[in-house]
């Protein structure tokens, strides 16, 4: 009963992703059941692990069906330069029409004119956008003063490695 | 394989073999009669170099943390 379950839960997918690895994902999974130990803990530890990859699965892959050419689902490793990835620009954006046009619904309910709300909902915006600038400017500029940013610190890695190694050579 | 020490739901390990798929870090195994519900992957030559890396970063990290406890305990 629980394959079954689990094959209805697969309908969260998209219908590429599930044509793809369904199957194999069921067959997977009446697998691993059929190798449980007989302890009920462990049992649920199972089942609740199983589900909950599957939702999250699921919510993922949707993500990266409609995002993926803007967010590259990559693991994040140590480089020795600034990142700021373009996706993040894009994500703001759909975050600050989410919230504009969520005032400009809230207006429209409570009976307001538009004109009264987007000066100062501009003027809030910028104001936030400049001390949220200010503020990392000045964090940026503490941590490179006491080289304690990420850049030193992989450096201060790095050093520490070559030197290390030039030790055991010697 | 990990001797119980990790412990992947189904979900997540699509999820990972789908990234590496779209990465063309690892292929299908093409076999003679294919069955739906099993498939064979296999490292391509641009996996098999990013896990040489990945493998390399990761001994110089544990490197880094035996010196960092060896200066702390000298």
């Amino acid at each position: 009963m629980l394959i079954t379950v689990y094959s209805w839960l697969l309908c969260l997918y998209p219908g590429s992703y599930r044509r793809e690895f369904g199957e194999e994902m069921t067959s997977v999974f009446g697998e691993a059941r059929s190798e449980l130990p007989p302890a009920l803990p462990a049992k649920v530890s199972f089942y609740r692990r199983e589900f909950c990859g599957l939702l999250s699965g699921a919510l993922l892959a949707h993500f990266a069906r409609l995002f993926a050419p803007a967010i590259p689902f990559r693991r994040f490793n140590m480089q020795s330069q600034l990142r700021f990835p373009r996706s993040t620009i894009f994500l703001m954006l759909v975050i600050f029409a989410g919230v504009a046009l969520t005032i400009a619904k809230a207006s429209s309910i409570a009976g307001d004119t538009a004109g009264s709300v987007w000066p100062s909902l501009i003027s809030v915006m910028v104001l936030m956008l400049l001390s949220m600038c200010a503020a990392a400017a000045v964090v940026v500029g503490i941590l490179h003063t006491l080289r304690r940013s990420g850049v030193h610190r992989l450096e201060n890695v790095q050093g520490s490695i070559s030197s290390a190694e030039s030790n055991r050579w010697r | 394989m990990s001797g119980g020490h990790v412990l992947l739901s189904t979900g997540t390990l699509y999820g990972a073999l789908q990234r590496l798929l779209d990465h063309g870090w690892i292929e299908r195994v093409e076999e003679d009669k294919p069955a739906r519900d099993r498939r064979t992957y296999r490292l391509t030559s641009r996996g098999r170099r990013n896990l040489q890396m990945e493998i390399e970063r990761m001994r110089h990290l544990t490197k880094l943390a035996a010196l960092r406890i060896a200066r702390k305990e000298a």
